[in-house]
């Protein structure tokens, strides 16, 4: 199975890195795709809207050059998760939420999380797993993500499939 | 009879260069997995740091069964010493012998980096 990942850096180094952490291709956001607040046409890669506003998303659902939605700050309500799905889309989770916050933010982006990846799972929601990763620093392998995403309550399988979603998507 | 140990070892890379031999950071780090996975999981597991390949790669040795929760730690893990630094598990094996032969794979000729 081949794994990929989505980034908010660029640096030189970052796809013989991709590598090495277990992922056929790292994807840049900015270059390969782009994570937006609000849908904008005539751009030259695909779009992911990242939001909490469930007008805004259900208006950039529907464009066809648009193949999924990340939330910003709070857990995903049913209501957006089955816009997603009558639209056809992938629920985005970012692990940066829950490896990268201080201590007090992560008990709660963890509940988030694990409610989103619970309600994503009952709405047959397809979900894929990115680091959003904005350092060096903030990186992590295909392994850790796959642990990470079984911590949120993915099965083993359902994570490398997470894992694996972004590719066949761009 | 002595019951054997059945260990885990794993390939670690950090995201930048860290005298992993240096006692005071090994404690740090360890203080930190103990921390992310509490007490009982980390005398499981028991992590060790085995040895260090290059400035930035190292092998952990981990009790078998508990390497799982290691990795999951490590993917916590984003300071030591109040110096930002990420670890990635890039490789798990039974034996060192094949984590030197991937590491020899994986960073050729910038192997002593």
């Amino acid at each position: 199975m081949r794994f990929f990942d989505l980034v908010c850096f660029q640096d030189e180094s970052v796809a013989d890195t991709g590598v090495r952490l277990g992922f056929r291709k790292v994807f840049v956001s900015g270059r390969d795709v782009g994570v937006v607040e609000e849908y904008k046409s005539g751009q030259k890669y695909r779009q992911i809207i990242r939001s909490d506003d469930i007008g805004r998303i259900s208006k950039a659902l529907r464009q066809g050059d648009v193949i999924g939605m990340m939330p910003q700050s709070s857990s995903v309500s049913r209501k957006t998760l089955d816009t997603i799905m009558s639209n056809e889309k992938a629920l985005f989770l970012p692990l940066r939420w829950v490896t990268c916050s201080d201590r007090t933010a992560r008990i709660q982006n963890l509940a988030k999380a694990r409610t989103s990846v619970r309600n994503a799972l009952v709405a047959r929601v397809p979900i894929s797993i990115v680091s959003m990763a904005e350092s060096g620093d903030e990186l992590i392998s295909s392994l850790q993500m796959i642990e990470v995403a079984g911590f949120l309550g993915l099965e083993r399988e359902r994570a490398k499939s997470a894992l694996s979603l972004l590719g066949g998507l761009l | 009879m002595i019951a054997r140990r059945k260990m885990r070892y794993l390939m670690v890379e950090a995201s930048r260069s860290l005298a992993i031999n240096d006692p005071r950071n090994t404690d740090m780090l360890k203080g930190q997995l103990l921390s992310f996975m509490g007490e009982l999981p980390y005398f499981k597991a028991n992590p060790q740091v085995a040895s260090q390949l290059s400035g930035r790669v190292f092998i952990m040795s981990v009790n078998r069964g508990s390497e799982r929760g290691v990795v999951l730690a490590l993917a916590f893990i984003k300071n030591i010493g109040g110096t930002k630094v990420g670890f990635y598990t890039i490789r798990t094996s039974g034996t060192i012998r094949s984590l030197n032969d991937a590491f020899g794979e994986l960073y050729g000729a910038c192997a002593n980096r």
